[in-house]
């Protein structure tokens, strides 16, 4: 997935991303949520991991180019997506600044902003400081100085910027390959919050499951329960294997890369989906009430994917992109 | 099957539909970020008498099917739970979590009407003739039966004048607030669900000892809470039904629990229709806005496909769900068909809302938009009253059954 010499690297990247996820994040989840911000403790204690690539003197993060951003970011949503976001949008968009050769403060992966067929605003991620907003779609690419407005209520992501935000003027897209490659390189932040908050949730579905009696037995031995939980986990790892075969496809400038990268895109949403609503629906009333974290990590999953816009015009695309 | 709809059903219908959009949609994200409903609005829906109040479609009034003779009391009784459902959908479609906090007994009025004695109808029901608005509450879920309510773990020993109850009830709408409470309790564990009873725990109760109130995805308008008994003593008057009529029909307890489902199921499928409907609804305008459904472009024929999918699966639960109530009123057993409404309805209700959501771009997971609120407020409707899986088994057990009948 990576250079020769980084797989190392990346690894021990991963590894210390989980840990910070699984402790860290997870503690503070729910009190983010309520605050809809991140604590100064744990933005401080983020930037110590050096996880944040502030101090990383390579543009990519050591090195590790955009698959480093999305293992980094896959593995911190485990513990909390929407913490995950807010965390890891600044490394996000200083990965992206530099091809677009601008400071950015926000990004937003719908392609109707770019479509010009309405001027319904669209939603965008939003960072501390002053930049421009880079909108990205499949097939095209616009910068705007557009002011988002301050985060409100929302689905879900409540601790990261959710925010609206105009489109930008017509006259500012462009398209051709830089724009897809950028939109590949964008909508894994996407990505990997969606198949963290999915994995979160289907572990945690899956330790109760193995727990929980009713009917005098574990929840495992229903099929009713353990063959959706099974689905679930399939699609998972279905996904994760695509993205990061996408991730490899786009590192090694294969013509495929688009392609994969929709397919990874498609995936993954419903994947995500398929296991929060399975997770929710296994604990039952639990699941329902905020006892547990999962139906968090499941309106987490829906707003990281509301975030790419309408499912429809990726299956269009793709559909396009393989009668072509 | 009756599919007609008798001129009150239109009136209620009429009426609800505009009191849902002047009234109670314009209240609804309000209160689902103050975790209330007005005071206010119940005072006034209280005033005006309206209400959410099923009449038990399995069990009558007169107990258990039996009793109702007069003609006039049958007529009534024939269309009330096909109104009641046209009358969940319609509010529904206004606000979900307002709806299911109107003043009244709640989940509580199907068993007190089917087993109370006529002492306990009169003093239960009597107390939401004041004029403020009351509720009644019920209460058989437990930390550790949920989907099994016939392994209940509340205890009910047999002491002078009463019982003592032991235990801790959870996911109860309306329980904080409520006046009264039917709280099934086992008097003892080896019998099952024959040594289940239905006790009324009243407000102030000795050994009641109140518990969270819960945050929830959505419905937060909504009052869920849990409560704990700690030797409470319950006297004899509060036995639902009274001692004879368990000695009569030992089996009764956990049939009385599970007979309210039969006529509350369908109101919670019709309440899931009213909120897909309200999304489909919002989607649509949306989108014809837009000029998203402009012909000739591969994605406006994806969204035509999908808005007509869409409409198509949610007339298929609101047939169901008038089937169920229509069997009620004609007094067949309609269990299988209440299950069905449940199941379809929650889940057709909840792909209705998810694509809704997304048919609407990213903008539909902002806080400005009521449909990532009903998003989060139709997930419920897949699990209280009997979860999917529940339903799942009800329904192929009844299947069983009637193959096996035929055979």
């Amino acid at each position: 997935m990576v250079g020769e010499g980084s797989e190392e690297l990346l690894v021990s990247v991963r590894e210390l991303a989980h840990s910070l996820g699984q402790t860290s994040l997870r503690a503070v989840g729910r009190q983010a949520e309520a605050d809809r911000a991140v604590p100064p403790s744990l933005s401080e204690a983020f930037a110590q991991t050096g996880l944040d690539l502030t101090a990383d003197p390579e543009p990519d993060g050591a090195g590790l180019g955009v698959g480093g951003l999305y293992a980094v970011g896959r593995e911190l949503a485990e513990g909390d997506p929407s913490l995950a976001a807010a965390l890891l949008l600044p490394a996000w968009l200083r990965h992206l600044s530099r091809a677009v050769n601008r400071p950015l403060t926000a990004l937003s992966l719908d392609p109707a902003a770019l479509d010009g067929q309405s001027d319904q605003p669209v939603v965008a991620l939003l960072a501390q400081g002053e930049g421009s907003t880079l909108f990205l779609a499949p097939e095209a690419m616009a910068l705007a100085e557009s002011a988002p407005e301050r985060p409100g209520e929302s689905v879900g992501l409540s601790a990261a910027g959710l925010v609206r935000s105009d489109r930008p003027q017509a006259s500012a897209v462009t398209a051709g390959g830089d724009a897809k490659r950028l939109w590949r390189e964008g909508v894994l932040l996407a990505i990997s919050l969606m198949l963290g908050a999915g994995r979160a949730a289907l572990n945690t579905a899956v330790t109760y499951a193995l727990t929980r009696k009713t009917f005098g037995q574990a929840l495992t031995t229903y099929q009713g329960v353990a063959f959706p939980l099974a689905d679930a986990a399939t699609w998972l790892e279905a996904a994760e294997g695509l993205t990061e075969r996408a991730i490899w496809l786009h590192q090694s400038g294969d013509a495929s890369a688009q392609q994969a990268m929709l397919c990874a895109l498609v995936a993954s949403r419903q994947a995500a989906f398929k296991a929060g609503d399975e997770a929710v629906q296994t604990l039952g009333g639990a699941g329902f009430v905020s006892e547990f974290p999962v139906e968090m990590w499941f309106r987490d999953a829906v707003a990281a994917g509301a975030l790419t816009g309408r499912l429809d015009r990726f299956t269009v695309l793709l559909g396009e992109e393989v009668a072509s | 099957m009756n599919w007609e709809w008798t001129p009150q059903m239109r009136q209620v219908r009429d009426f609800l539909r505009y009191f849902a959009k002047t009234e109670i949609r314009p209240i609804s994200r309000a209160a689902d970020v103050a975790h209330e409903v007005p005071i206010s609005f119940l005072k006034k829906v209280k005033a005006l008498g309206i209400s959410m109040e099923p009449i038990p479609a399995s069990v009558g009034r007169g107990g258990d099917g039996e009793g109702v003779g007069e003609e006039q009391d049958a007529k009534r009784v024939r269309q009330t739970n096909r109104i009641a459902v046209v009358a969940a959908e319609e509010m529904a479609w206004g606000d979900a979590a307002v709806i299911i906090t109107l003043p009244g007994p709640g989940l509580g009025g199907p068993p007190v009407s089917a087993t109370g004695t006529p002492e306990q109808k009169e003093r239960l029901f009597g107390v939401f003739s004041d004029p403020e608005p009351k509720w009644g509450a019920y209460a058989l879920t437990e930390p550790e039966a949920g989907s099994d309510a016939a392994g209940i773990q509340m205890t009910a020993t047999r002491t002078k004048g009463g019982y003592i109850l032991n235990g801790t009830k959870t996911f109860i709408t309306n329980g904080a607030r409520a006046e009264w409470t039917v709280t099934f309790a086992t008097v003892d564990r080896s019998l099952g669900r024959r040594g289940q009873r239905a006790f009324v725990i009243e407000k102030g109760q000795p050994g009641l000892e109140p518990g969270r109130i819960f945050d929830k995805m959505g419905l937060r308008a909504s009052e869920t809470s849990e409560f704990s008994l700690v030797d409470a003593f319950v006297p004899d008057e509060n036995l639902l039904g009274g001692e004879a009529y368990y000695e009569e029909r030992q089996a009764k307890g956990f049939r009385v629990a599970m007979a309210t489902f039969d006529s509350t199921r369908p109101l919670v499928a019709a309440m899931a229709v009213g909120i897909a409907r309200a999304a489909l609804e919002e989607a649509t305008d949306r989108l014809t806005q837009n000029a998203a459904l402009s012909l000739g472009t591969p994605l406006a024929e994806a969204t035509r496909a999908r808005l007509g999918q869409m409409a198509a699966e949610l007339e298929m639960a609101r047939a169901l769900v008038f089937e169920a109530a229509s069997m009620a009123d004609a007094r067949q057993p309609n269990a299988k068909v209440a299950s069905m409404s449940k199941a379809f309805s929650g889940q057709v209700a909840m792909a209705i809302c998810r694509q809704a959501m997304d048919l609407v771009g990213s903008v539909g997971a902002l806080g400005d938009s009521l449909l990532e609120k009903w998003y989060r407020d139709i997930k419920v409707f897949d699990i209280f009253e009997g979860t999917a899986q529940v339903q799942r088994i009800v329904i192929s057990r009844r299947l069983f059954e009637e193959a096996g009948a035929e055979r």
